[in-house]
């Protein structure tokens, strides 16, 4: 196997931008044309797997370069390897080895078979191992991962017990930890078009409705339900209006999606005419996407904190009952003086989704 | 299950010599036959906005059971619970 590790510096670590995860998915999904079998290690750091693509992309470092540029909207640094280990090393070393610290891209490449030598002399503080471990290899002289690379094996575990034979076999190239390839995200979308454009409520419903069913009904057969719903509608002579909606439990109900993408657009279409006091533009397109797909079924509440399934639950009835029966008629009681002498004063009614306290004052 | 009138609206009540409600009128019906099951005085509050109560949970012949209040400093009757 010949792994391809590629790390993009300014997308890791605290000093990264806040939506670092989202344009990493968006590399990621660039590097989806170059190889199917892709693992995103951590934010800012993947491995795909290049073996057998010499003969659509040409050499090692072709493919390389292919990956650099696909991905070259940050700086980043490539190393590939017989394994995982020594491709993420390789890519860690790159920036030493090639002396230049301005360059925006720079790659190294491990050639086959030879990875324990090309370790040897490397020094075994690049070994992944804990504090205690790596005192305990400079207590006993071992400075270079050829050095402990050339111990017998019995006398490692002896000394240093299971992690330090992983250890060993790390610092002798090899590497025994499958690549495991992402699952793309999948994101299912249909458009309707109006001719001629619609004007009231009631086409758009229900062509919502219409549009909801026709993509859940596959993902019920598969047992996949959405849990985010975007609604964007096209209008005419106006920007296109979108709406998203994170479903708080899966769900495959296309009636309750639609319901709820009403719900939010209603509320949105009211802000924005509220502010801009003009007639609403006829609608020209509708479309409708789902995503962020799960299984329904393997959700699993946690074992020890069953308030937060049950409230999870509560605020998914509460969406759908408002979006149902309008906002303003729902309302929790807050007990406030549970011992107080009067009963208007234990509790007192707070409307669900404001700040302010309606109903009994005291 | 409760009903708690927070509002307290008024009720009409008549009373024996003692002060103990015999009949009330609520929502346009008279209850006659009015048993107490209980009755409690809540003083509360008097450092600022006093409040004197007099509580009694009452039983009618028509099973009405509820929670109705004199209000010492008016002299009114109100009703505070309804229960099912």
């Amino acid at each position: 196997m010949r792994v391809l590790a590629l790390v993009w510096p300014t997308l890791r670590g605290e000093a990264a931008a806040p939506d670092a995860a989202a344009l990493f998915e968006a590399l990621l999904d660039r590097l989806d044309d170059l190889s199917p079998r892709i693992e995103a290690l951590e934010v800012g750091v993947a491995l795909v797997d290049v073996t057998g693509l010499e003969p659509m992309h040409g050499s090692e470092r072709q493919v390389a370069a292919r990956a650099v540029t696909l991905a070259d909207v940050y700086p980043v640094r490539a190393g590939i390897g017989d394994n995982r280990w020594l491709a993420a090393l390789a890519a860690r070393l790159v920036r030493a080895r090639s002396g230049d610290t301005t360059a925006r891209a720079a790659c190294l490449i491990l050639p086959p078979g030879e990875g324990r030598s090309t370790l040897a002399e490397l020094p075994i503080g690049l070994l992944p191992a804990e504090p205690a471990v790596r005192d305990r290899f400079s207590l006993f002289g071992l400075t270079s991962m050829g050095q402990l690379a050339g111990l017998p094996r019995s006398a490692v575990a002896a000394q240093f017990g299971a992690a330090g034979e992983r250890l060993q076999a790390l610092a002798r190239g090899e590497d025994p930890r499958p690549l495991v390839p992402r699952r793309r995200p999948e994101r299912l979308a249909t458009t309707v078009r109006f001719e001629p454009p619609a004007e009231g409520t009631t086409e758009i419903t229900l062509a919502l409705r219409r549009a909801a069913t026709s993509l859940t009904d596959p993902l019920r057969g598969r047992h996949l339900a959405p849990g985010r719903a975007t609604l964007t509608l096209h209008r005419e002579a106006a920007p296109p209006l979108t709406v998203t909606l994170a479903l708080p439990e899966p769900t495959t109900e296309p009636d309750w999606i639609a319901r709820l993408l009403l719900a939010r657009l209603e509320a949105e279409v009211r802000s924005r005419t509220a502010a801009a006091a003009d007639d609403e533009p006829r609608i020209t397109a509708l479309g409708l996407a789902l995503d962020r797909l799960t299984n329904p079924a393997a959700r699993q509440l946690p074992a020890f904190e069953p308030q937060a399934g049950r409230w999870e639950e509560l605020r998914w009835s509460l969406e759908r009952i408002g979006a149902r029966f309008g906002t303003g008629r729902l309302w929790q009681a807050v007990a406030d003086r549970p011992t107080a002498m009067l009963p208007e004063r234990q509790s007192r009614l707070v409307e669900i989704g404001t700040e302010t306290a309606g109903g009994q004052d005291e | 299950m409760t009903r708690l009138h927070a509002t307290h609206p008024l009720v009409q009540v008549e009373t024996d010599a003692a002060g103990a409600p015999i009949r009330l009128r609520l929502d346009g019906t008279t209850h006659g036959e009015v048993g107490i099951c209980n009755r409690w005085r809540v003083a509360d509050d008097w450092w600022r906005d006093p409040v004197a109560r007099a509580y009694f949970k009452l039983v009618t012949r028509d099973g009405l059971l509820c929670t109705i209040f004199l209000d010492e400093n008016r002299g009114t009757w109100h009703l505070e619970r309804i229960f099912d």
